[in-house]
């Protein structure tokens, strides 16, 4: 028998270069947290994960993250639906401009956002007087995760919309459901998986965003701090095994939530028979 | 290394003996101890129901997949090993593989410019290609933009430019439509017979293969069933397999000129 | 006229109309309204105040080493994006799918902790910080912090524009390509490369505007040093903080800009990938 070969050249030379790359950039440096968390003793890990402060930032954290991922399921299927179905005026435009929070700079997101709703800003002004205050709460911090968290549902749902066509609906209607009918069985349940997938990358994203949410969030600790940002002030303060435990905490919740999403993914591909062809 | 022919090459005799493919780690055979002898200047079919490994013996003899055994020669000389850039083979890919990015007459070059030929024996030649090819003016246009049949002829001028030795098609008229098949399945015929570049064709459609073959090879499941000229596999089908597979195509061809024809010709045979 | 009749599944015309309304009013909200208040508020002391603040000195200082990072992290990205999607599209192997998982990772961890990998990396109290520094070479509080930590934070950027491409591309053309007595790398360069320059393209612009606005990453190992370790988005937030806000807003345009010219290139490489499917 001979060695196994492929007429196409190059996956050695590529391979090594992307494992490699993974190793040096990637992998080696990710490595050092849990190493450096491995030195802390149990009891100060303990203090530091378990701290009032730091549970306070988690609760913040992940109950804001939740809430405005979940809020952007619906608004992802409103300008899904609007984007793949409809023709209007602007129709394209919007289409390149709804990644425009993906493609901002976090900090540049961050200051626009806290200026338009600041007790001083355009809509914090009068929302405010209302009773409703915005920034530096924690509904400031919520807003500025659907901002972020809007186009990874968005482009989630759109190419399965796109794929799924008009047919399906037609041959609910042909069959006799009625269009509500229609869209509450067969189009939603089909959209269901993209729209979870979807809600998954904006609350991962969501949950370690850091940029756009320190500026609005006032960071008052156990009110307004989010948990990226009780890294950041551990480590302004030289305290770099407490940065490190917190830190620990955050990257445990992303591993799960990337495996969550690969299962997702899954789903959507077996769900909609939509998967990246595979090598013949 | 070999040198690679560009000038006009003189055909080659095919020799494959015992080869022997599998896929998924040894669980499937797609090629099973076949031998097979092609003299130079002949067109052989490679024919048999789909999943007979007929394509898989085309790219084993392209150079894109390797077989786990046996030999395959070009004129007496081991080509087993040498990778496909360097065995001097035209291949006519099944979804023609037309470089989308560049116009038909870039197509037609690219097996030259890669060869690093000079730009005037390049245009010559791509001429030359364009006329034998019956697409004169088309030299110009996107790949997207010629038909069906059109596209098959860029196909073949781009595995002939570089004057390969050995001609492989996989399935070259499958994506047509009936009429543009039999005329295109007449011409090639024709060109054959006028180039004697020894020729190998991959068919699932008997009546194609006994059409236009100097020999007919009938796979089954990785096994070679026959081997014979189209009037001695007519005359005497030699085991049940391929009696069953050309009685098909005697049925089929009854109904010729509807789709069904392409259908009945794709399954396996009755048991 | 005939009565209208209305196919089934499209929707009636007041449906439409109240559904892309309520689209462009959140979009306006949500988005537009953000974007517009930064100009706004750049230009609000006029343009002159608006140029004087995207020539300060500082700000140039700022621009310099934001290039200089864009100019080391993204060509590393486009070496390590391209090998990874000619590995990973045109061949099948083992852990393959692992692989692919690894080149994510970057986009589910907090930018915060993809800066405290490097100061723990590198930092004075780690390992090998120490001798690093006796030594001589400043990596954290540095520059080369800042580009480790870009490069970190872009790396998938390029690798998951070019994989889905090199992908539904099949691997028959490069076959052709070989048959046809091309090198691997002529296969490469003349056959793959320009049916996938699009997506290149895009990867090259999203690692780009990534590159060059990262903050919580890059925040995490600067130190904040004025006229060395300070790019654009470092230095829009010193000014915000010391409530020069017209100032911070304007450097804000200069990234918003480069935003949009992203946004731009993708969206033609769409529109061309889309005509070509036509």
């Amino acid at each position: 028998m001979r060695r196994r070969r492929d007429a196409l050249p190059g996956l050695s030379l590529t391979l090594s270069l992307t494992v490699g790359g993974l190793l040096l950039f990637i992998v080696v440096p990710l490595t050092t947290v849990v190493a450096t968390s491995a030195h802390l003793t149990a009891g100060r890990f303990w203090a530091a994960v378990a701290s009032p402060r730091a549970i306070a930032s988690y609760r913040l954290s992940f109950g804001a993250s939740l809430v405005a991922a979940a809020a952007c399921a619906p608004l992802g299927l409103l300008f899904a639906w609007v984007l793949t179905r409809y023709r209007f005026p602007g129709r394209r435009l919007l289409d390149a401009l709804i990644d425009l929070p993906f493609a901002l700079p976090t900090a540049v997101s961050g200051i626009a956002l806290t200026t338009v709703w600041a007790q001083t800003g355009w809509l914090g002004r009068p929302l405010a007087r209302a009773g409703v205050p915005v920034a530096f709460t924690a509904a400031g911090v919520t807003l500025a995760l659907i901002f972020i968290g809007l186009p990874f549902v968005v482009r989630a749902i759109m190419p399965v919309l796109d794929a799924l066509g008009h047919e399906p609906e037609e041959a609910g209607a042909v069959l006799g459901a009625s269009r509500w009918q229609t869209l509450a069985r067969i189009t939603l349940p089909t959209l269901l998986p993209a729209v979870l997938t979807g809600v998954a990358l904006a609350f991962a994203r969501a949950l370690g965003e850091y940029g756009s949410v320190v500026f609005i969030a006032g960071n008052l600790p156990l009110r307004t701090e989010i948990a990226p940002l009780l890294i950041m002030t551990k480590l302004e303060e030289y305290d770099y095994a407490g940065a490190t435990a917190v830190a620990v905490v955050l990257l445990a919740a992303s591993f799960l939530l990337l495996l969550v999403l690969n299962r997702a993914q899954a789903w959507t591909a077996e769900r909609t028979g939509m998967t990246a062809s595979r090598i013949g | 290394m070999t040198a690679l022919p560009s000038r006009s090459t003189a055909p080659a005799a095919i020799d494959i003996r015992n080869v022997s493919k599998a896929f998924a780690h040894g669980a499937l055979a797609a090629v099973a101890d076949v031998s097979l002898r092609i003299p130079a200047g002949q067109l052989l079919a490679l024919l048999g129901p789909s999943g007979s490994g007929k394509t898989t013996l085309l790219r084993i003899l392209a150079g894109l997949e390797f077989p786990d055994a046996g030999v395959v020669q070009f004129d007496g000389v081991d080509v087993t090993d040498r990778p496909a850039r360097l065995r001097g083979v035209g291949f006519v890919f099944q979804s023609y593989a037309l470089f989308r990015h560049l116009t038909v007459a870039e197509n037609i070059a690219f097996p030259l410019r890669v060869r690093h030929r000079p730009r005037n024996e390049i245009r010559a030649r791509v001429e030359e290609l364009l006329v034998l090819m019956q697409i004169e003016g088309l030299g110009g246009r996107r790949v997207t933009q010629v038909s069906g049949g059109q596209a098959q002829r860029v196909a073949l001028a781009r595995a002939l430019a570089p004057h390969p030795a050995v001609l492989l098609l996989d399935e070259p008229f499958g994506a047509l439509d009936t009429e543009v098949r039999q005329e295109l399945r007449e011409w090639l015929r024709r060109l054959h017979d006028e180039l004697r570049v020894t020729s190998v064709l991959v068919t699932h459609d008997q009546e194609e293969a006994l059409a236009i073959a100097d020999l007919v090879a009938v796979l089954r499941a990785g096994h070679l069933e026959r081997a014979a000229t189209p009037a001695e596999i007519m005359a005497r089908p030699a085991s049940a397999f391929v009696e069953r597979f050309l009685s098909t195509t005697r049925a089929g061809a009854r109904c010729t000129g509807t789709g069904r024809h392409l259908e009945i010709a794709h399954a396996e045979p009755a048991r | 006229m005939s009565r209208r009749r209305v196919r089934p599944t499209d929707d009636p015309a007041v449906v439409r109309w109240v559904l892309t309304a309520l689209a462009l009013g959140v979009f306006g909200v949500l988005v537009g309204l953000p974007v517009a208040v930064v100009v706004a508020g750049a230009l609000r002391h006029g343009v002159e105040a608006y140029l004087r603040a995207i020539t300060d000195p500082l700000t140039v200082d700022a621009l310099q080493l934001t290039l200089l990072v864009v100019a080391v992290a993204v060509p590393v990205n486009i070496v390590f994006g391209v090998a990874a999607a000619w590995a990973l599209a045109k061949f099948d192997f083992p852990g393959r799918a692992a692989l692919i998982t690894l080149i994510d990772l970057p986009f589910a961890v907090s930018p915060v902790i993809s800066g405290l990998v490097f100061v723990l990396l590198f930092g004075g109290r780690s390992l090998i910080g120490p001798w690093l520094i006796a030594h001589g070479w400043h990596i954290v509080f540095a520059p080369a912090g800042i580009i480790l930590a870009t490069v970190f934070v872009t790396f998938p950027f390029v690798a998951r524009e070019l994989l889905p491409a090199l992908e539904a591309a099949g691997r028959t053309n490069e076959e052709a390509a070989l048959v046809c007595g091309a090198t691997g790398w002529q296969t490469f360069w003349r056959v793959t490369l320009p049916n996938a320059r699009g997506a290149l393209l895009a990867g090259v612009a999203l690692a780009t505007a990534r590159a060059a606005g990262e903050f919580g990453a890059v925040s995490v190992v600067s130190g904040h040093i004025r006229g060395r370790t300070n790019t654009l988005p470092l230095h829009i937030e010193i000014l915000y903080n010391e409530y020069d806000f017209s100032g911070a807003l304007a450097v804000a345009t200069l990234l918003v800009a480069l935003a949009l010219v992203t946004l731009a290139i993708r969206w033609a490489v769409d529109a061309h990938a889309a005509r070509d499917a036509a």
